[in-house]
């Protein structure tokens, strides 16, 4: 089935961070990720932390995609804005936003720690910063989901959000 | 604050004391759940599970936060 939004615009590109591809993972929803954005760029560290897990399931999946070319893997260029942002956030968040800044082709930036995300927003990076949460919001709204808000709020709070629920429902 | 919580001595501490300090960590530093991981010899995605395990809350969205995302979702 054509989703709604595919009809009227073409999708945007992201550049993720580990824990968007992690939690999609974890509660069944990467593979929709296509009917949301055309492709997903992740930096070199954030398929390394995911290949060091040793989460077998979630890795099989990203190289499934990586064959598919919806997630595409790119190294930075700037390693001294990356060493600068490593002294308050983890390789991956850093490097995914020095490609936020590097990436022109990519339209939206997913990062989920709040922390990671208060950096990026005084970046004053012209890129719309979305997170878990948002993406989820969008698949309700567009009928891409096809579980119920309470599960997927469910599922949330098991993956670690803590948010005021009722502005999740009215989707 | 690099000098007071940056201690290579944090990498031999058992992973229970870890895990309690990457909480407090998180709490009372600037850094994020994965600079913390790192600090204290964790792969970041492992932090993550173990403490999700716990049940501690890893992202909390106020409602400021939340309508911002749907704003963004919105727009997307």
């Amino acid at each position: 089935m054509v989703s709604r939004r595919c009809l009227v615009k073409s999708k945007p590109r992201a550049i993720s961070d580990t824990s968007f591809i992690s939690v999609m993972h974890d509660i069944g929803y990467l593979n929709l990720c296509s009917e949301v954005f055309e492709k997903i760029y992740v930096s070199q560290s954030v398929y390394d932390e995911v290949k060091q897990s040793g989460m077998r399931s979630l890795m099989a999946q990203i190289e499934e995609l990586i064959g598919n070319k919806f997630i595409i893997i790119k190294k930075c260029g700037n390693v001294a804005l990356v060493n600068s942002l490593r002294s308050f956030l983890g390789s991956g968040e850093a490097e995914t936003i020095t490609l936020a800044l590097e990436l022109k082709d990519a339209e939206v930036v997913i990062l989920d720690d709040l922390k990671a995300r208060n950096l990026y927003a005084r970046l004053g990076v012209n890129k719309r910063l979305l997170g878990t949460i948002g993406v989820l919001k969008f698949m309700f709204t567009h009928g891409i989901s096809k579980e119920s808000v309470d599960t997927v709020i469910t599922k949330l709070g098991q993956a670690g959000f803590r948010f005021k629920k009722d502005l999740f429902k009215d989707c | 604050m690099k000098i007071l919580v940056e201690k290579k001595e944090f990498l031999e501490y058992p992973e229970d004391v870890k895990l309690l300090l990457s909480i407090a960590l998180y709490e009372v530093t600037p850094y994020s759940w994965d600079k913390i991981a790192e600090m204290l010899g964790f792969n970041p995605l492992i932090l993550r599970e173990r403490l999700k395990a716990f049940g501690i809350p890893l992202h909390k969205y106020g409602e400021q936060e939340m309508l911002g995302e749907i704003e963004a979702a919105r727009n997307l």
